[in-house]
């Protein structure tokens, strides 16, 4: 038998190949196809294909009657159930599966086995669909297990779920496997001679399975659990029965395993050890009767370890204490345990047993023993990498006699899951255990080396640092030693550049000092190094270095300065000869400081011209991380310095440079994406920036936002997916306006709600939340036609403005600005209802807006609305002193007054109109808001005049309309007011139409 | 080969008595052990003369007696009374199994001591000490190793009423005998209890009293165990002066029964523990600079004379690290303070308990620099990477 993989797989390996031969080697089941027997033989041997065309056929087949369709189904169930099996066997992680699509898998052959059993109860092959359906349940559970140990449940699933689950899936195999228990022994019973054996064989393995399914139950379920408690009892008496017929095969040891096994699990230690204790201690003379017996006395003297050391001391027994005296019995009656798989898993127990006896030098060693002899074997690999990495628990590394390169390799796997302070720990034993220089040469410096990496990876610089010096303080002392000499060559540098990096997160002076130091000995003791540096080449490193730290940021910063320093690196860059191992990262440091300074086209032209260069081939190392550098570099500026061109182009308002330069972006990305994968860090986040930014350029705005929001809704927590809900926002707000502007108001709409979504996620992780942003977004929301959500905004940033108006002194300036914004959501809100032609709600909240005192605002309106003929008296003592309003309030109640117009309104239009433009300022004239207002006169003049047919009031229409022809006027205000002029040319139609002269 | 279940059929056929039965099977060493039938207690004028088991170690082997009985027993050796009798070094002694514990409850006390159950543990000795009053002819033994689990009883339930209580146990179990093998458990554990009754000049003298009786009875441990004991007490009491007396004492004494011992690996653990107490008074002399707000230099000169002296010892060159970051940290400089602890913890990792002392005080450095992030990481680091030392319990 083939050594089989972890204590329940293994048994149910066991029994599969012992069932698998058994039920080959039996005769097809009376009743069932020939074609199912032939598709099922067919199938094991690894022919799934075939096997599923024959199944196929069973079932498309017109001429099947319903019991051979349905014995198609269930082979199909069956190849279903394989499939799953294999796809929960994948432990390489990139190929592994989620759980729940591997449970998927199962449960989609578990329905089709439970309908076959539910629907063809009488068929023949009914109990052998149970048996089926409880193997399948029975490897779902075990596959479940292997996930709770290795932290594969998904995030929605605690481990007590989990192993509920498990203990239900066993729980229904029990009863599948009982029936077709019942069954075999029933065959048992009445048969005989060979066909009696064959039916025992039968019998055995149902049996057995069952057994493993009561203790997969068992072990799955919480300490205590009544249940648990009950199943053991049963299995202990269905035990006895079990003896009756299979004493003095190896069947009876397997089943007193799992009885031994299930009576530690529900705490009856005594009795569960004795139990394994029984097959523990068989020792045949013969050694045929050893090798048969072999695989399950190890599992177990193994399974006495495991429960021993996991137990502990209980009432009154050490339990791992009496585990060892079996262990010594182990290695006298099988001193060549260590050879096979079995024995070397169970001496990894033994040496939990050791470490619980406080015996940690013969635990380590025996672990350290294991791992270098069970190598071979995967799973003994794994365990005792595992136990390995127990014995470091604690700071300082393991104690004892430690083999350096086992504790290395915990180390660096160690370093690879992110565990630093396993991987620290782990490789201070190393260096605890390096008791020559011998040893220290070949792991000890290497040891020093990874502690400083894992410091460094958590931004411990100085420890890092501390690290590498001790390397760097041990070859001073032997310069000599080859080791340390090629050693420091590398780690020398590494040591310069940790202070280095020490003093860009301190900005200590000291630290730069000693950093500087660091570097120039470094070039003083190696300068046969790869990593040295000329003075000129650090110089120019430093320049530039030091040119982008002063780019300005968050408005500190002097851009004058960071642009000088720029354009003084360039040159001392471009110095680096060509033969410096340097040069390729330098030249990608040129063209990034050209990209800085807006000479995009220069730097963008440097970038393609290096990537389409062919490069010499080299071994040297230093040449090739250059490169790498470089090229990293240059991709990103590839695309990077495109953009910046476009972006420029646009702001110039060139628009066809800008769409070609984002359409070149989007080639050149195209083109190159697959090695800025590769090359470049973070490329998935610059990649989706990039397209984003080229699609809303070249005028893709429902692609870019079609991107975006698979983006955000993938990564909503990914750096970059805020500016990019912001820009597809913005992008959508633009467009908007584009519709509005053609008078496609649907359209303007439509896009404006899109934007207000993508701009409210923005805000919802935006924190603290910001009044103008709300008020901003409200105005959003109401172009978007979402009043609801309008209204709420708009809400809230009034209730903030409130508050921080109350936060500043009564009456200053501070306090009048934000209870001005304040009163500007009022408008914006009032606004509301004017964009849903709720006019007559909207115009009495206006018209107190207009004037706030109750008293004044009665006369001020009456006069309004009397007539036009305004006096200057009026105006100025009667009117304008009395008004409060804002621009805003003008234009929003002049708006709804003309939408839903009456005389009495149109002449009150006429009036504010007129105020407004009499109070306009000189330097805001001819700007948007007095145009505006010059053609809603005309317009409420004529409007007024539909009421009073009065040609004074035509008259005023016309001549405002001929006012603005005659001043040439007309083009600015287009330019200015975008629809001006059609506008304008609907007041003259108008005018005409009316026979307005 | 014979079956588990042939096995266990044949052995209950076989068994035919309540006495304890082990059988081996051709082939194997099944053991089946069959429940040991308690003894009946018996209210006699003699007690039932069942033997006591000693187990001891000879020559690197353990071996053991259990067909006799104990006549007598001191520090320097037990008298064992059978057909062959012996006299057993007491310091080779492993375990003593008493045959008059009658009712078990001795070793029931000894298990729950063992468990932590201090309630059930004092109930059980309880119950053995006051045995020998029902049976007189119990003999002597309940009153000094009884007493003595009592005495560790109370202490496992502590409070100020169980210091008196396991005081007087311990006072007890010492009048029984003052040549006891197991005067280290009875004196340490009275001097315990002085402390948790706040008398800890009673505690000073349980430790003279053991350092006295660790010379008489030529057990060095005991002596080293002793001075130890006083500077903790001195320590914990505030009085640095009186604890690095005492870690003096104990540095003195590891170093010359080092020296006279012969082997190896006792040679080692008293070297370690000479060094151990060295670094003890260092770091006595350091808490008394933290109370007087001076003094930090010479705990750095103190700390650095024991490295020239001990040479390449983990424990003395983490310990003078950590000294220099407590006199850069004692003047203020929290910054370069955190330098010489970061030291400590990477150069030094050999030196465990100083690099936890190391994690300490790299968070107080961090408090003084107002690095609320970086202390809590270390210390999660010290309560992670050292559960157990005392500047994990500090941490919580």
């Amino acid at each position: 038998m083939r050594a089989p993989k972890n204590p329940v797989r293994r048994f149910v390996l066991a029994l599969t190949v012992a069932a698998a031969s058994a039920m080959t080697a039996a005769p097809a089941m009376a009743g069932g196809s020939d074609e199912f027997d032939l598709a099922d033989a067919l199938s094991r041997r690894g022919y799934s294909d075939l096997a599923r065309e024959i199944f196929e056929t069973l079932i498309n087949d017109p001429k099947s009657p319903p019991a051979r369709k349905a014995e198609g189904q269930y082979g199909l169930a069956i190849l279903a159930h394989s499939d799953a099996k294999r796809e929960a066997g994948q432990r390489v992680e990139k190929l592994r599966k989620p759980m729940d699509q591997v449970h998927k898998l199962f449960d989609e052959a578990d329905q089709v086995f439970a309908k076959f059993i539910e629907q063809n109860g009488a068929h023949p092959r009914a109990l052998e669909a149970k048996l089926s359906r409880a193997k399948l349940l029975q490897d779902k559970a075990e596959y479940t297990n292997i996930c709770i140990a290795s932290g594969w449940l998904p995030p929605t699933m605690s481990e007590a779920d989990a192993r509920k689950s498990v203990a239900g899936w066993f729980d229904t195999a029990i009863g599948l496997l009982e029936e077709n228990r019942k069954k075999a022994e029933s065959d048992e019973k009445k048969s005989d001679g060979d066909a009696k054996l064959e039916a025992q064989d039968r019998l055995a393995i149902v049996w057995l399975f069952k057994f493993s399914s009561i203790l997969g139950k068992v072990q799955a379920l919480p300490r205590g659990d009544a249940g648990a408690a009950k199943a053991v009892d049963d299995l202990n008496k269905e035990y006895e029965d079990f003896l009756w017929i299979y004493s003095g095969t190896i069947r009876e040891l397997w089943a007193t395993k799992m009885v031994g096994t299930a009576n530690c699990a529900v705490g009856k230690m005594s009795d569960g050890i004795g139990y394994l204790r029984a097959v523990a201690a068989l020792n045949p003379e013969s050694p045929e009767d050893k090798a048969a017996i072999a695989d399950v006395v190890f599992e177990a003297f193994e399974e006495i370890g495991r429960q021993a050391a996991d137990t502990g001391r209980k009432d009154g027994v050490d339990w791992p204490k009496e585990a060892l005296k079996d262990f010594d019995r182990m290695a006298k009656n099988w001193p060549k345990h260590m050879d096979s798989a079995g024995g070397q898993s169970a001496a990894l127990q033994w040496a939990r047993c050791l470490r619980a006896a406080g015996n940690a030098d013969a635990a380590l060693a025996k672990v350290q023993d294991v791992a270098k002899r069970g190598e071979g074997n995967i799973n003994v690999k794994t365990a005792a990498a595992k136990a390995l990495g127990e014995m470091i628990q604690g700071g300082g590394g393991a104690t004892g006699a430690v083999d350096p390169k086992l504790f290395f390799q915990v180390g660096q796997q160690a370093q690879r899951d992110g565990d630093y302070r396993k991987a620290i720990s782990a490789f201070q034993s190393v260096i605890a255990g390096c008791d020559t220089p011998e040893q220290m040469d070949e792991w000890g410096w290497k040891a020093w080396d990874r502690i400083s990496d894992c410091y460094f990876a958590q931004d411990r610089f100085y420890e890092a640092f501390l690290a590498l010096d001790a390397i760097e303080q041990a070859w001073r002392k032997e310069k000599t030693r080859t080791a340390l000499n090629d050693m420091t060559k590398e780690s020398g540098y590494k040591r310069a550049f940790t202070l280095d990096r020490l003093f860009r997160k301190t900005k200590d002076k000291a630290d730069e000092t000693e950093a500087k130091r660091a570097m120039d000995e470094f070039e003083r003791d190696h300068p046969d190094s790869d990593r040295l540096a000329g003075a000129a080449e650090r110089n120019a490193d430093t320049t530039y270095r030091d040119a982008i730290a002063l780019r300005p940021k968050d408005s500190q910063g002097d851009e004058g300065v960071y642009r000088a320093a720029l354009e003084a690196a360039i040159p001392k860059l471009a110095n680096i000869d060509k033969t410096s191992k340097q040069w390729d990262v330098f030249q990608s440091r040129i063209a990034d400081c050209l990209n800085r300074l807006g000479r995009t086209a220069e730097a963008v032209k440097m970038a393609d011209d290096w990537l389409a260069a062919p490069k010499a081939a080299t071994t040297d190392r230093a040449v090739e991380r250059s490169r790498a550098t470089a090229n990293a570099q240059f991709l990103t500026l590839s695309i990077d310095g495109r953009i910046a061109a476009a972006v420029a182009a646009e702001k110039k308002g060139d628009a066809a440079a800008a769409v070609a330069g984002f359409e070149s972006a989007l080639a050149t990305l195209a083109k190159n994406e697959k090695e800025i994968r590769e090359a470049v860090n973070a490329a998935d986040r610059l990649i989706d920036t990039w397209r984003t930014e080229c699609l809303i350029g070249t005028g893709q705005v429902d692609k870019a936002d079609e991107l975006v929001d698979g983006i955000i809704k993938a990564a909503p927590d990914a750096p970059n997916s805020k500016y990019l809900a912001a820009k597809i926002g913005a992008a959508l707000d633009r467009a908007a306006r584009v519709y509005k502007a053609k008078e496609a108001m649907r359209e303007f709409q439509q896009y404006m709600l899109r934007a207000a979504k993508r701009r409210e996620w923005v805000l919802e992780r935006t924190t603290p939340r910001n009044p103008d942003s709300l008020r901003s977004l409200g105005g959003d929301f109401a172009d978007g036609g979402d009043y609801v959500k309008a209204e709420s905004y708009l809400k809230e940033a009034k209730s903030m403005y409130e508050a921080r108006a109350s936060a500043h002194p009564a009456g200053s300036k501070e306090q009048k600005e934000e209870l001005n914004k304040a009163r500007s959501c009022t408008v914006d809100l009032i606004d509301l209802l004017v964009q849903q032609q709720k006019y007559d709600a909207a115009i009495p909240q206006l018209e107190e807006e207009l004037v706030r005192d109750a008293k004044a605002r009665a006369a001020v309106l009456a006069r309004l609305r009397k007539d036009t003929n305004l006096t200057k008296k009026e105006l100025k003592d009667d009117l304008i002193p009395k008004i409060d309003g804002t621009r805003n309030v003008f234009d929003k109640l002049t708006g709804a007054y003309m939408r839903a117009p009456s005389k009495e309104r149109l002449i009150a239009a006429v009036n504010l109109i007129q105020i407004g433009l009499d109070t306009t300022p000189n330097d805001v004239k001819h700007t948007a808001p007095h145009i505006e207002l010059t053609l809603r006169h005309a317009e409420a003049y004529l409007g007024l005049f539909n009421f009073t047919k009065s040609p004074e009031d035509g008259k005023w229409a016309r001549a405002i309309a001929r006012n603005l022809e005659v001043t040439g006027a007309l083009p600015a205000y287009e330019r200015e007011l975008p629809g001006a002029k059609a506008r304008w040319e609907k007041i003259v139609r108008d005018c005409d139409r009316q026979g307005i002269k | 080969m014979n079956s588990p279940a042939m096995n266990r059929r044949s052995a209950a056929r076989a068994a035919s008595s309540a006495l304890a039965l082990a059988a081996a099977v051709a082939g194997g060493a099944v053991v089946l052990a069959l429940a040991q039938a308690p003894a009946a207690a018996v209210a006699q004028d003699k007690a039932p003369a069942r033997p006591d088991r000693v187990v001891w170690t000879e020559g690197g082997q353990q071996k053991s007696r259990a067909d006799g009985r104990l006549s007598a027993w001191d520090w320097d050796a037990l008298q064992y009374d059978a057909a062959r009798k012996a006299s057993i070094p007491a310091t080779d002694v492993v375990e003593i199994v008493w045959g008059d514990d009658e009712d078990g409850s001795y070793s029931r006390g000894l298990r729950l001591l063992a468990e932590g159950d201090g309630a059930g543990a004092r109930k059980a000795f309880e119950g053995s000490v006051s045995s020998r009053t029902a049976l007189p002819n119990i003999r002597a033994w309940t009153d000094e190793f009884a007493n003595c689990g009592l005495g560790e009883a109370w202490l496992l339930i502590g409070g100020a009423d169980a210091g008196a209580k396991a005081a007087d146990a311990f006072g007890k179990a010492r009048a029984a005998n003052a040549k006891s093998m197991i005067t280290d458990r009875i004196l340490k554990g009275a001097a315990s209890a002085e402390l948790l009754r706040k008398k800890p000049d009673a505690a000073v003298k349980a430790a003279d009293d053991l350092a006295a009786a660790g010379k008489a009875a030529k057990r060095p441990a005991w002596e080293l165990d002793a001075y130890l004991l006083k500077a903790r007490i001195q320590a914990d009491a505030g009085n640095w002066a009186g604890a690095m007396a005492a870690f003096d004492d104990a540095s003195r004494f590891a170093e010359s029964a080092a020296a006279a011992e012969k082997n190896e690996a006792a040679k080692a653990r008293l070297r370690a523990s000479g060094i151990e107490s060295a670094c003890g008074k260092g770091w006595a002399m350091c808490a008394k600079a933290d109370a007087d707000k001076s003094g930090h230099d010479q705990v750095r000169a103190y700390f650095d004379g024991l490295a020239q002296k001990y040479g390449e010892e983990p424990a003395v060159l983490g310990a003078a690290q950590n000294a220099r970051g407590k006199v850069k940290l004692a003047s203020g400089d929290a910054k370069g303070a955190l330098r010489e602890f970061a030291k400590t913890e990477v150069l030094h990792f050999r030196a465990r308990t100083e690099v936890a002392r190391s994690l300490w005080f790299q968070a107080e450095a961090m408090k003084a620099l107002g690095d609320d992030a970086g202390r809590t990481a270390r210390l999660k680091d010290l309560k992670e990477l050292f559960p157990a030392s005392e500047f994990a319990r500090g941490a919580d």
